[in-house]
């Protein structure tokens, strides 16, 4: 996440469900910040909204491999890959910060 | 360093469906008609590259008009009355009323994403009135893929929200200014001006019964479209040619939905190769 990302977000104070494949992450949210993420099984899941996708989907998405139907949050979602459940209003407010977020974060599941 | 574009903007006033409009258009060059039409949410900004471009500029006059509601046309008197919502009668009785008050002959007519929907419309019935149709991420339809109530509701940022639903679609051959500048238009466009673009791109123009009607020895008809484009996606385009038989497309690398003004130096490339076929 760049600066301006965080700034754009001072306002995002969320936790959404990450669905990777089989696996589940509960991220946090404060003012912008990521504050904790909590790797599944989940025993009382306790989340706004979600993203979720197919493990090859999410990868591809973040491998920035130049397939246009894993290009974008929305590429996903128009061709059905990926799934936003729950209150979405959080995201609907901040689309350029969720996008910005969800674009950096496989990196950080990458190595934990 | 300081540069002069040649660009000149200036409005005209005419009625559309009975109602006055104040329309800004800006032109620049001169020679064969060249009408840009911009995209849903955003002006006629989007063809500053073209209008700047010194090659273009000598054998074409370049044209693009600001749709009622966007860039710098107002609305009609009394908008505050009613939803805003493109119909395809609205916005062909548009582009014709335009090209009638301006007085301008036989255009080459080139129309991005609605603009590329809408010029469809015009092959099917005025195609005496054009010398050739360029369409740019042209489909018959498209679906809508998220809520569009999201693009205007009291407790979300219009400007923000088009934009960021938009952002993915800008390919990855554009450059970060390029980019952003293009994001910019739709960040200013008036509220509820984009969804209200968006009925036209996603139900009312709707024109997969008859684009087979479409003839192209009448006028003949071009498409470019993004690689990267998935709101009009190349497929869409293709079934398109699939269907209008002596029509031309050329898929455009690393493109996406805004060719014009997310990589204009490359789309002028594929504008040209486009425009020396014309006859």
């Amino acid at each position: 996440m760049d600066i301006w990302s965080t700034t754009r977000g001072r306002f995002v104070t969320t936790k959404f469900l990450l669905r990777y494949g089989e696996d589940d992450y509960q991220i946090y949210i404060y003012e912008g910040e990521i504050k904790k993420i909590i790797k599944g099984p989940l025993v009382t899941p306790n989340w706004e909204f979600s993203f979720e996708a197919e493990k090859e989907s999410w990868d591809k998405f973040w491998s920035r491999v130049t397939d246009p139907k894993y290009y974008d949050l929305f590429s996903l979602i128009k061709y059905g890959f990926l799934k936003i459940n729950g209150n979405n209003s959080a995201f609907v407010r901040n689309i350029f910060f969720f996008k910005s977020l969800m674009r950096n974060i496989g990196e950080y599941l990458n190595e934990n | 360093m300081k540069t002069k574009e040649e660009i000149i903007g200036r409005y005209v006033n005419f009625p559309i469906d009975g109602k006055m409009c104040r329309v800004y258009y800006e032109s620049a060059g001169v020679g064969q008609p060249l009408l840009c039409l911009h995209t849903a949410g955003s002006d006629t900004r989007q063809y500053r590259a073209l209008m700047s471009n010194e090659e273009l500029l000598k054998k074409h006059q370049i044209i693009a008009f600001d749709l009622p509601y966007h860039g710098k046309s107002s609305p009609p008197a009394g908008w505050q009355k009613n939803e805003y919502k493109l119909t395809s009668d609205l916005y062909v009785q548009s582009i014709m009323a335009f090209i009638e008050a301006i007085g301008i002959k036989s255009p080459i007519v080139m129309g991005c994403s609605i603009g590329g929907r809408v010029v469809l419309h015009l092959a099917l019935y005025y195609p005496e009135k054009f010398k050739a149709i360029i369409g740019l991420q042209s489909g018959a339809h498209v679906q809508a893929y998220y809520d569009l109530e999201w693009l205007h509701r009291p407790d979300v940022h219009g400007g923000e929200v088009c934009a960021a639903i938009v952002s993915g679609l800008v390919g990855p051959s554009a450059t970060e200014e390029n980019r952003w500048e293009t994001l910019w238009h739709y960040m200013q466009s008036g509220p509820g001006v984009f969804k209200g673009d968006l009925y036209f791109y996603t139900s009312d123009g709707d024109v997969r019964e008859r684009v087979s009607q479409i003839d192209s020895k009448k006028c003949p008809i071009y498409f470019l479209t993004g690689e990267y484009d998935y709101s009009c996606t190349p497929e869409d385009s293709k079934n398109l040619t699939n269907l209008i038989p002596d029509s031309d497309l050329t898929i455009m690398k690393g493109m996406g939905h805004f060719p014009m003004s997310e990589d204009p130096e490359n789309f002028i490339h594929y504008l040209s190769d486009v425009l020396a076929k014309i006859k």
